[in-house]
């Protein structure tokens, strides 16, 4: 594989698969050291050891790449981590994020001590205090609502930072007798879990990205891999290399289009309606793998009567494309032997997104393209392992109430009803921020378990900081199901403390004696594997000794960690092994305009006619720390809105612009940016601006205090509502 | 004590005993039969709702307003959150409400 050769020519810039991965790695590593040592560095390449007392293998806490990590210390201060060379998975890669917790773990902004707050200023506690504060007015909710205290405590989860983390957590809160932890699903790629888990019978990716070099197509469905997850790129180049070929779908020329041999841009939202149009076309041509379908599916038949209305007109002129394109799409994959769908995060950011999912499931199910090498679906978040049920049903309360998910929860905030709330999370992660806001602002005692003085802690009453990726031990999950390890680099400082032993304390103060003992994160890996029987495999020491993680289901009965398809006979993990596609609380299979939409017929809407759409850059990850870094401010814009010249063309509006961008719910302030990437009546935005942040680059408006509360069933939208630009 | 006393105490008791059996008798009894349709309620619009004896038009706007804003119920104890559903209500109604939805449970972030 040659490593500089151009691939194609990229619709965003001219720019090689080498230098877009160095000039991120570039600021953080380069920056931190030279601020260190003084000494020039190779960029992404581990230090010579002249500049290092020790290395220790450790992993990123971003995304779930999980790239693993080695971190390189000198005189008890890290100096530069790179991405472990042995890793299967990246080959050594690591994205501009993992590289900026160099700089960020020493940020001069990082809060190290709990701060009660007393009025308007904050008084430093000490973490025995702190602790002590949040177990009292916890029992206090118990012996002041003996008979109705299960929703009064609430938490928004974190992406955590380790698996212990996150069982201590659960533990704690479960075994006091309170349910209601919001998960970050709601927020990400619940949709697509959820109908994975419905018709499949798990909610977690069916293959494994090895298996895109054994597949004949490899349909990138929103998933702007080259952007997002960078170190996933070299697959791409090696399964072109054998002969895949990519198709890439999205609305937006990004630079995933560099590495696709056919990019297809339908409107953003129409993704189910293209979908159950090449379901249409293959029913109509007959190249339903009918021996497969009929054996394996249950609504086989409803779902052909489903979609006999989508034709490849009507499809056309939902999606943009062309009725040609539609129909050589759907021949190339009817024709097909082996299809791998890899489904972007955007996916799952309409309102019609579940269904978009099980048509997809649906599709491959049809086409007998759900078992076995080179088939399947990946999610691009998707790895959570299972098997931790047992583990839940014993570490619980008896008779611990149904838990709440985060829209119940804000009800309940919204009436005064929630007294404590953990705020493990950021509130600006969900849609319509500002009522959030002001729902948590009820909320009689909140803890934040934060780093910065963001948004978060101006509603806090009590912050407890937390440790950083290099100050703590503890396994953490990633896409491909694998597990890591991660080891601790340095000490703690000041007064931060793991989200593990923080939950593990006050799990001993609030549980009446029924919290396990621990004193190390191994204790709680223990404890759960022990009860986990398709964990067996994954021990401690095969984790430490691996580079790339172990790949789960492991149970005892196995000799070795098995990778690729986790439904090798086309059998399901459903009630009777087949795909399930009668889901009754979603009804008939289907496709319907995401709430909001600039296409629907409502005076409202119309008002507002550009289509929303919004994502992640590879410089920040969510509403988090990235925003804190200096690095990665060189590289961030702020708010600004990417558009098509023909949207703004006869009104006025020029290149680097100054505009309001509005919805129904407020408008925020943003640079023009005129570009032929998108399409036209369409605006993208990125999500990641942090108010708070002293950096420019990164600073600026929320983006989701303007995105309306549109909910699918499971989870929120984010893209595909009205919107419009007005100049400032 | 003497044995007219004792007689009086014990006939006293008995008439007690007496009366208020009959009270919780009558009170059972006026607990009258319920009769009317089921209901999913999580599919069920306002109308389907009042069919459902002691559901009011209120409460029945309520729980599909409640629905709406935050999503499908997934045990019927859900029903307590929403204003005027009380768990003596629940009791009585368990046999008429069915539950069928979605709950978003599945996050693999």
């Amino acid at each position: 594989m040659s490593s500089k050769r151009k691939i194609g020519k990229s619709k965003t810039s001219e720019i090689d698969r080498r230098s877009f991965l160095k000039i991120g790695g570039a600021a953080a590593a380069g920056g931190a050291l030279s601020a260190v040592l003084g000494a020039e560095i190779l960029f992404g390449a581990p230090l010579p050891a002249k500049y290092v007392d020790k290395e220790v293998d450790s992993c990123c806490q971003f995304c779930q790449v999980r790239c693993t990590t080695r971190v390189q210390i000198k005189d008890g201060r890290v100096v530069n981590v790179y991405g472990n060379p042995d890793n299967f998975w990246t080959g050594g890669a690591m994205c501009p994020k993992g590289k900026s917790m160099v700089e960020l773990t020493y940020s001069p902004h990082r809060l190290l001590y709990p701060l009660l707050r007393q009025g308007n200023q904050w008084k430093r506690v000490s973490y025995r205090q702190a602790l002590d504060l949040v177990a009292e007015r916890i029992l206090k909710v118990k012996k002041d609502f003996p008979d109705n205290y299960a929703h009064r405590v609430a938490m928004f989860a974190p992406l955590w930072e380790s698996w212990e983390s996150e069982l201590a957590a659960r533990m704690a809160l479960h075994l006091a007798g309170f349910p209601d932890i919001c998960s970050p699903g709601d927020a990400c790629i619940g949709s697509s879990s959820t109908a994975l888990n419905l018709c499949l019978g798990s909610p977690i990716s069916p293959t494994t990205l090895d298996e895109i070099l054994n597949t004949e197509i490899l349909v990138l469905f929103g998933a702007n891999i080259a952007e997002m997850y960078p170190p996933y790129v070299r697959w791409l180049s090696l399964a072109r290399e054998k002969g895949v070929k990519i198709i890439y779908l999205d609305p937006r020329y990004t630079p995933t289009s560099n590495f696709c041999d056919l990019q297809l841009r339908p409107r953003p939202g129409t993704d189910g309606a293209l979908v159950l149009g090449i379901i249409r076309f293959l029913f109509d041509k007959n190249l339903i793998n009918n021996r497969i379908a009929r054996s394996h599916i249950n609504g086989f038949d409803e779902l052909n009567a489903a979609t006999d209305s989508y034709t490849p007109a009507k499809v056309a002129e939902i999606t943009g494309l062309s009725q040609k394109e539609l129909i050589s799409l759907a021949d190339r994959l009817g024709k097909s032997e082996r299809v791998i769908f890899w489904l972007g995060g955007a996916i799952s950011r309409y309102t019609n997104s579940i269904q978009t999912v099980r048509a997809i499931i649906a599709l491959q199910a049809i086409t007998d393209n759900l078992s076995g090498s080179g088939k399947g679906i990946m999610n691009t978040q998707g790895g959570k392992p299972g098997g931790g049920e047992n583990f839940s049903e014993i570490y619980r309360s008896p008779d611990l109430a149904s838990r709440l998910s985060f829209r119940k929860v804000r009800y309940n905030m919204e009436r005064g009803r929630v007294n404590v709330l953990l705020l493990n999370s950021s509130y600006r992660r969900y849609p319509d921020a500002n009522r959030v806001r002001e729902a948590v602002s009820k909320v009689d005692f909140v803890v934040y378990r934060g780093f910065f003085m963001d948004k978060e802690a101006e509603l806090a009453h009590l912050i407890i900081p937390g440790t950083m990726v290099f100050e703590s031990e503890g396994s953490q999950y990633g896409a491909q199901r694998q597990v890591v390890w991660r080891n601790k680099a340095i000490a703690r400082p000041g007064e931060t403390v793991e989200d593990w032993r923080f939950y593990a304390d006050l799990g001993k103060k609030i549980c009446d004696g029924t919290f396990p003992e621990f004193n190390a994160a191994e204790d709680i890996y223990d404890l759960f594997r022990f009860e986990s029987p398709s964990w067996q495999g994954l021990t401690l020491e095969r984790l430490q000794n691996s580079p790339t993680g172990v790949t789960w289901p492991f149970p005892s009965s196995s000799q070795s960690e098995v990778k690729g398809s986790l439904y090798p006979d086309n059998r399901f993990w459903t009630p009777d092994g087949k795909v399930e596609l009668r889901i009754p609380a979603l009804g008939p299979i289907q496709w319907t305009e995401p709430k909001g939409s600039p296409r629907s017929t409502t005076r409202e809407v119309r008002e507002f006619p550009l289509v929303f759409t919004q994502g992640k850059v590879v410089h920040h990850w969510q509403q988090t720390y990235t925003g804190w870094s200096s690095y990665m401010a060189q590289f961030s814009e702020g708010n600004y809105v990417q558009v098509h010249p023909d949207t703004v063309k006869g009104l006025g509006f020029k290149d680097g612009d100054e505009v309001y961008l509005e919805t129904k719910l407020g408008q925020i302030k943003a640079t023009l940016k005129i570009t032929e990437s998108i399409l036209p009546g369409v605006v993208w935005t990125p999500s990641h601006t942090t108010p708070t942040s002293p950096f420019s680059g990164n600073a600026g408006d929320t983006i989701n205090t303007i995105i309306p509360n549109y909910w699918d069933k499971v989870s929120a939208q984010y893209n595909g509502f009205g919107c419009r630009l007005i100049k400032a | 004590m003497d044995r007219v006393k004792i007689t009086r105490l014990l006939l006293t008791s008995l008439w007690l005993l007496f009366v208020l059996t009959i009270s919780v008798a009558v009170s059972a009894g006026d607990e009258e039969k319920l009769t009317g349709k089921t209901a999913n309620i999580n599919t069920a619009d306002v109308e389907d709702l009042t069919q459902v004896p002691l559901i009011t038009r209120d409460l029945a706007e309520r729980i599909v307003e409640y629905r709406e804003e935050v999503g499908d119920f997934q045990v019927l104890e859900e029903l307590l959150q929403v204003d005027g559903f009380t768990y003596k209500l629940l009791e009585r109604l368990r046999p008429f409400l069915l539950l069928e939805g979605l709950g978003g449970d599945d996050c693999t972030c």
